[in-house]
């Protein structure tokens, strides 16, 4: 089959390799028939990822066809439309008992790399470094799904892939970013990042009562999506003051929770930008926490800062005084795909929700190169690219 | 030979959390020997010869006692000038033993923790019946019973070796401990307990090890480490497989799975 792989930092390729094999008794083999690229991936395509080897598959946000089930798999039968959540769990691990899936004891088979960065292993993740197992990810006609009892869910009849894809990871994302905000009917929400989980994250607050949602971005394209789409009120923080402007707006509260959807490679305007951008280069910091540390400083007297942005290492001049005395609660984690995927499909069913406005591009696996430039440099009004493999 | 080790209990500090790095320099030494360890090394790179790199290498020496407080000289040689009581040893053993011996003492346990989600009797019954041991044991073949409480372990691959053990002691869902009463000799207890509000089962393994040797056992762990066999390593690898198999009814794995890195035969043809 046709792959796209990993070919060092900035690099991709389309490679012919072995179609792939049941390897356990809950695997199943799904054939992918659309897989979206993310902004997460570009962490690994800007080498802030280590452990990743020439000739990984990439991919971890898809939707598919199951071809082929093992033995245990009772659930799933060949001919099924599913969408496969991009973090992978067992199902019966403690943390998987209690739907924290992203946490999962049993996905991880180099359980080693993460246990001595962390302390502890967390889940395995498609195509996204060795360290998070080394699992083929979806760029690809084919995916081995492990566990898939647990990680592959139907589709419901009469969804087009345009709608369901992104329920792999940017939607049940944006949606735990804002479950975690404890929002209350009313509540103002403030959303760093109009990329495909900012989006989402948008979407979702409002479904979960927000009064109103304030979207921070630099990208014009984006920002109008995030106001036209999703309906938010827009900030772009290359021509305003985001803190102040977020005092003003909220009638000199602060906005009561605040979404992080951008994570480690955070762009910023100020002195703090060009100090994390050298520390990074010099490889004394690993990450770069600037919409963090607005977030942070932004955010009201008892609020709430939601952390979905990708994060991996250390970051330097953490606002820790503020969040202390302002008595924020800082929530955090990869999502739990697992957990969120069943009210997310009923939601696109009712038509409350409906995520395909992301996709701008649709490309075959060998655009694989213009499609992730053209998705980190947001030109031609990129959104999302998404491949269809069998293209 | 190790001594038939009384059962261990399972919530103990393990041996390998002893810091080995306590403060034994006093204040006003440490603040000379940073300022003085500051100034060598200062010295010692400006001269920019074979001299002034060794007067840097031992100003730094100095400046690291200096600054944590800990000077490895004095710990070989048993001194402190630390003011103040000493503190109260936690485990009180190793006040009585050299360096060497006490470097392998802390060597010679490797305890490792992990917390299944089944209940304790299925956890026992599993681990006890010991064809199951080569299931996530990844240096066992095969396991017999000899009867009589003994048993027979026979490791994978190609230099194979087999060890006679003898269940040394058997409390159901407490405790199971084996012993090796030949040489290299060693005891593996295995402890279980129930995880607090119904999150399953503790299990710790505790392996002793035969230290009577000190150095020379030391260095064998060394170079078992750089070998890719650390006992510890093994030990928690092994314990993670059989959580998985217990939990998840399954070892994950990504042997076996596509990637760029094998291209199809026919690439060569296309």
């Amino acid at each position: 089959m046709r792959a796209l792989c990993y070919n060092g930092v900035g690099h991709v390729s389309v490679e012919r390799v072995p179609d792939p094999q049941l390897l356990g008794p809950r695997d199943a083999i799904v054939r992918v028939t659309m897989s979206s690229v993310c902004g997460s991936d570009l962490h690994i395509l800007d080498g802030y990822v280590p452990t990743m080897k020439r000739g990984d598959i990439l991919g971890h946000e898809f939707i598919g066809e199951v071809v082929d089930v093992a033995t245990d798999v009772k659930t799933l039968k060949p001919g099924m439309k599913v969408v496969v959540g991009s973090i992978i769990a067992c199902g019966h691990c403690y943390y998987c008992q209690t739907e924290q899936y992203s946490l999962c004891d049993n996905s991880n088979p180099c359980a080693e790399i993460t246990e001595k960065a962390w302390g502890y292993t967390t889940a395995g993740i498609y195509g996204y470094s060795h360290a998070m197992g080394g699992f083929a990810g979806s760029h690809a006609e084919y995916i081995r799904v492990p566990f898939a009892d647990v990680n592959a869910f139907e589709v419901p009849e009469g969804l087009p892939d345009d709608k369901v894809v992104f329920v792999s990871d940017a939607v049940p994302t944006g949606y735990m970013g804002a479950d975690m905000c404890n929002i209350t009917p009313g509540d103002v929400v403030a959303v760093w990042g109009a990329g495909g989980v900012g989006q989402m994250a948008i979407e979702s607050a409002y479904l979960l009562g927000a009064g109103r949602v304030i979207c921070i971005d630099r990208f014009p394209e984006r920002l109008a999506m995030a106001r036209d789409k999703a309906g938010a009120e827009i900030l772009n923080y290359e021509e305003v003051d985001v803190r102040e402007a977020l005092r003003e707006m909220t009638g000199g509260r602060g906005p009561d929770a605040c979404i992080d959807a951008v994570g480690m490679e955070a762009h910023g305007t100020g002195i703090d930008y060009a100090y994390d951008r050298v520390k990074q280069a010099v490889r004394l910091e690993t990450d770069r926490p600037n919409v963090l540390r607005q977030a942070i400083l932004a955010c009201r007297k008892g609020g709430t800062v939601s952390i979905m942005g990708v994060y991996g290492g250390f970051i330097d001049k953490f606002p820790m005084g503020a969040a202390m005395n302002k008595g924020l609660t800082l929530r955090m984690g990869q999502q739990h795909g697992q957990k969120y995927i069943p009210r997310l499909l009923a939601h696109i069913q009712k038509g409350e929700l409906d995520p395909s406005y992301l996709i701008t591009h649709r490309m075959r696996l060998e655009e694989g190169q213009q499609a992730y430039d053209m998705f980190k440099k947001k030109t031609d009004g990129c959104m999302r690219a998404v491949f269809l493999p069998a293209a | 030979m190790v001594h038939p080790v009384p059962i261990p209990e399972i919530h103990a500090v393990p041996r390998r959390a002893r810091r080995t790095d306590r403060t034994n320099v006093g204040t006003q030494e440490r603040i000379v020997s940073t300022i003085g360890g500051g100034m060598l090394v200062a010295f010692g790179l400006a001269r920019r010869s074979l001299g002034g790199i060794l007067m840097a290498l031992l100003g730094g020496s100095l400046l690291e006692r200096g600054i944590t407080g800990h000077c490895r000289g004095y710990s070989v040689l048993g001194i402190s000038t630390r003011e103040g009581p000493e503190p109260s040893p936690a485990l009180g053993v190793e006040r009585s033993l050299g360096p060497v011996e006490a470097a392998a003492e802390r060597l010679s346990r490797i305890e490792r923790s992990i917390t299944v989600a089944r209940p304790i009797h299925e956890v026992y019954a599993f681990v006890r019946n010991l064809q199951n041991i080569p299931r996530f044991a990844t240096h066992v073949e095969r396991v017999d019973d000899l009867g009589g409480g003994r048993i027979r372990v026979l490791e994978r691959g190609a230099h194979a070796h087999a060890w006679e053990l003898e269940i040394a002691e058997e409390r159901p869902e407490k405790a199971l401990v084996l012993r090796h009463a030949g040489e290299p000799s060693a005891q593996l207890s295995i402890l279980f307990t129930e995880a607090p509000y119904g999150r399953g089962t503790e299990i710790e393994a505790v392996l002793d090890l035969d230290h009577e040797r000190g150095g020379a056992f030391i260095l064998m762990r060394a170079l078992s480490v750089l070998a890719g066999e650390d006992p510890d390593l093994l030990v928690r690898h092994d314990m993670r497989r059989l959580k998985m198999l217990l939990e998840a009814g399954e070892i994950i794995s990504v042997e076996g799975q596509s990637s760029g890195r094998e291209p199809e035969i026919s690439r060569l043809v296309d």
